[in-house]
């Protein structure tokens, strides 16, 4: 146990010294890329439903950190992981906000949800919380994904959104009641 | 259906979804992400660090900068206030005389109308201005001979440097430019003074003014016995100002007009430039307010008072924005600059602005025109941002949108008092320092053929978000800003049978705060007989009542008056932050 702990100490310092090191270093920074991709093309396919705008915002937000990473201004691999969640919520809030393909994405999920709803037997899908989950206001989407799709505790989040804990809690709470409600008008009781 | 967290939880660990990458956009995209790194680090020295100026402004709360650099604006909008406008008879100038042989004078300007316009206090030394606005925590000290402005932000206990060197035509001091204008202005044909007679105000005897000019009409009062200004107010294209309580001579310390940094202040130096706006800022400003601060649509004014008085409302859509700190700040400084070009205007004559209630990209509508120095010609900007130039005969009518004509149906309803009732009024006070209210309006009198209601909500920033007749949902749209229209089935009014539930928010901080607290207007959101306010501050909020923390609801307000929206009676909610 003791050796195990020392490794992960060990880990850390490592994953430290990159960050601290991708603020010049190219290598460094292709590193942490690789660490983070996949966490953060997953974070997006949650917000954005589909892939192919998931891909392109992904795109805008690596390129974002590659020109901004000399500003950053933080020590350790969690400092980064904040930063850089703060930088994937707004360019995927932003993307929702602007962009004219955000209604292709709503009416992609309609028609899931309406497939849904003509099928008695089926039950709430993907799509189907998709299409309530993007009926939030676009920080509360945020919050929803990083607590339940990436599992982020709360203390994280918080720091991420410059939000108090305390009120973080409530705002699930009432976000859960929020979804629950619309669901229960699509599906009735018995989803 | 999921009951709690750990149910939801549950159930999204069970969906399946796809998030499966493609490994050549992942290959593709690190490539990207490198060569935009390694550009980066050619136009930048590697290793070196940017200025830490930089990195303390963004440390700083952006919006609290945003609002600095706005009351910078204010400044020398009423620095010029008392400048500008002094007429022709000696018996006008004879009133200011007490301001232009003061060593020290003391005043408050209000910009828009007392009651409810941005309280500037200054106190006025030589070369040298103290400024305080309460309404943002700041005090300003401007020094017109070195050319340096120091704002201190009292809140973050951050002072802000300014340096004002590129601010054209600077007067040295407030006395002597007052002093020369009064002189300029004594000879200017252009100006007409008129005596108002008369009037006792605060409780003096004074005798009344009114001058004005092509571009603009002042009024002053001042006492008949000592010739000592009471009042002085002004009205023009960009703003009117309302100057009072003015005091001369009091003692002031030489501390109270230093430029020196407090001590337990973080410095910030802010760099503004001071010259006037170019047509391509002023546009870019017009894009800025439409998309981000006004939900599409270009805004209702344009006049340096309508942006100072809204300047609560910038800082929050600001501070809402999902953007970096630094996009922030360029986007505070764009809207500056668009500032710049109406405050320093230098065209012919006045320019005009149609754009209230036209949406952002609409090429048809003309939304603002003026014409250049030296031009034979006008610029028309339109609502897609393209700008042409027109013959004066070409130019565009100054026609009303629909939603404009919508604005004025729902104003003449507020002075017809078409729809009126009674109002219970519930404030929730949520976690996220939030307001959500709960309006209750009974009907008391119904006009006989329409089914369109208007109401206005108490601030700009509130949004409405449900409405219910007898519990169930009706129609609504906004008009403008603070405007909506409800679809009212004429089957369903009925006198004290119609019960109509509207739910809006806002944000708390959209409320002014003084020593008592929050406090808010008291308007109804139509003309009511009776209104009635009370908070209810939910679990978890961060707030508890200030004379009674064991009670959650509280009733603040009660009256059986008629209250129309250009009531200014205000109350305050006795609600405190649990620290």
């Amino acid at each position: 146990m003791i050796m195990a702990g020392a490794m992960a100490k060990i880990v850390e310092q490592t994953n430290d010294d990159l960050v601290l090191r991708a603020r010049t270093q190219s290598s460094a920074l292709g590193q942490l890329y690789e660490l983070y991709y996949e966490r953060i093309f997953r974070f997006c396919v949650h917000r954005l439903f589909i892939k192919e705008i998931a891909e392109d915002v992904t795109s805008t937000i690596f390129l974002e950190v590659a020109k901004q990473i000399r500003d950053f201004s933080g020590n350790t691999e969690k400092d980064f992981e904040n930063w850089l969640y703060a930088i994937v919520a707004n360019h995927t809030n932003a993307y929702i906000r602007k962009n004219s393909r955000r209604k292709k994405l709503l009416e992609e999920a309609t028609r899931s949800i309406k497939i849904s709803s003509e099928d008695n037997t089926r039950e709430l899908d993907w799509p189907c919380l998709y299409a309530a989950i993007v009926k939030l206001k676009p920080k509360y989407q945020t919050i929803i994904t990083l607590r339940f799709f990436e599992n982020l505790p709360y203390t994280q989040i918080a720091q991420i959104l410059q939000m108090k804990e305390t009120t973080l809690r409530v705002t699930v709470h009432r976000i859960l009641d929020d979804l629950r409600n619309e669901l229960k008008s699509v599906f009735g009781n018995e989803v | 259906m999921f009951k709690d967290e750990k149910e939801f939880k549950h159930f999204v660990d069970k969906l399946n979804i796809n998030t499966k990458s493609n490994s050549a956009h992942r290959e593709k995209l690190k490539k990207q992400m490198l060569s935009a790194f390694e550009e980066t680090s050619q136009k930048q020295n590697p290793g070196q660090q940017k200025p830490d100026l930089w990195r303390t402004i963004m440390k700083s709360p952006i919006t609290k900068l945003a609002a600095a650099a706005t009351i910078i604006i204010a400044i020398f909008t009423g620095m010029y206030f008392i400048g500008n406008p002094f007429g022709a008879t000696i018996t006008f100038a004879e009133a200011l005389k007490p301001i232009i042989n003061a060593q020290i004078v003391e005043f408050d300007i209000f910009i828009g109308d007392e009651e409810t316009g941005l309280k500037i206090h200054d106190i006025a030394k030589g070369s040298r201005i103290r400024r305080t606005v309460e309404a943002v925590n700041q005090t300003t000290i401007i020094d017109f001979e070195t050319l340096k402005l120091l704002t201190l932000e009292h809140k973050s206990k951050t002072a802000v440097v300014i340096d004002m060197k590129n601010l054209q035509d600077v007067p040295e001091n407030y006395f002597n430019r007052l002093r020369d204008l009064v002189s300029e202005l004594e000879i200017d044909p252009n100006f007409v003074v008129e005596d108002l007679g008369q009037l006792e105000i605060d409780g003096r005897q004074a005798v009344g003014f009114i001058a004005t000019s092509p571009k603009m009409e002042v009024v002053l009062w001042a006492d008949i016995k000592t010739a000592q200004p009471i009042r002085i107010e002004q009205r023009g294209q960009q703003m009117n100002a309302i100057c009072k309580n003015f005091n001369f001579d009091v003692q002031m310390d030489d501390s109270f007009f230093s430029l020196d940094i407090p001590e337990d202040y973080r410095p910030v130096e802010l760099q503004m430039d001071f010259t006037p706006g170019t047509e391509e800022e002023f546009i870019e400003g017009l894009r800025i307010r439409a998309e981000y601060i006004n939900d599409g649509f270009f805004p209702e004014d344009i006049s340096i008072e309508y942006f100072i008085r809204n300047t609560d409302i910038f800082g929050r859509k600001l501070d809402r924005l999902e953007v970096s700190d630094a996009e922030k700040l360029a986007i505070s400084m764009n809207v500056q600059r668009h500032l710049m070009f109406i405050r320093f205007f230098e065209g012919q004559g006045k320019w005009f602005y149609a754009g209230m209630g036209v949406k952002l990209g609409d090429a048809d509508k003309a939304i603002f025109w003026y014409k250049p120095k030296d031009s034979q010609t006008w610029r028309v900007i339109f609502g897609d941002l393209s700008a042409k130039d027109v013959t004066e005969g070409n130019l565009p009518e100054p026609e009303q949108s629909d939603w404009q004509k919508k604005y004025l149906e729902a104003s003449k309803q507020w002075e017809e008092i078409a729809f009126t009732g009674t109002e219970i009024d519930k404030w929730h006070i949520t976690a996220p320092d939030e307001i959500v209210a709960y309006s209750n309006i009974t009907l008391t009198k119904i006009p006989q053929d329409t089914n369109v209601m208007y109401i206005r909500l108490p601030y700009t920033s509130a949004v409405l978000e449900k409405v219910t007749l007898n519990d169930e949902e009706i129609q609504f749209e906004k008009i403008i800003e603070d405007r909506y229209e409800l679809e009212l089935p004429i089957e369903r009014q009925s006198i004290n049978s119609s019960k109509i539930e509207c739910v809006w928010s806002m944000p708390l901080e959209t409320l002014k705060t003084d020593v008592g607290g929050y406090r808010t207007k008291l308007q109804g959101l139509i003309p009511v007989e009776s209104f009635e306010i009370s908070t209810v501050l939910e679990q978890g909020c961060g707030f508890n009542n200030s004379l009674d923390p064991s009670q959650t609801q509280v009733m603040y307000f009660k009256a059986n008056e008629t209250f129309k929206v250009s009531d200014s009676a205000s109350c305050g909610l006795m609600i405190k932050k649990v620290n």
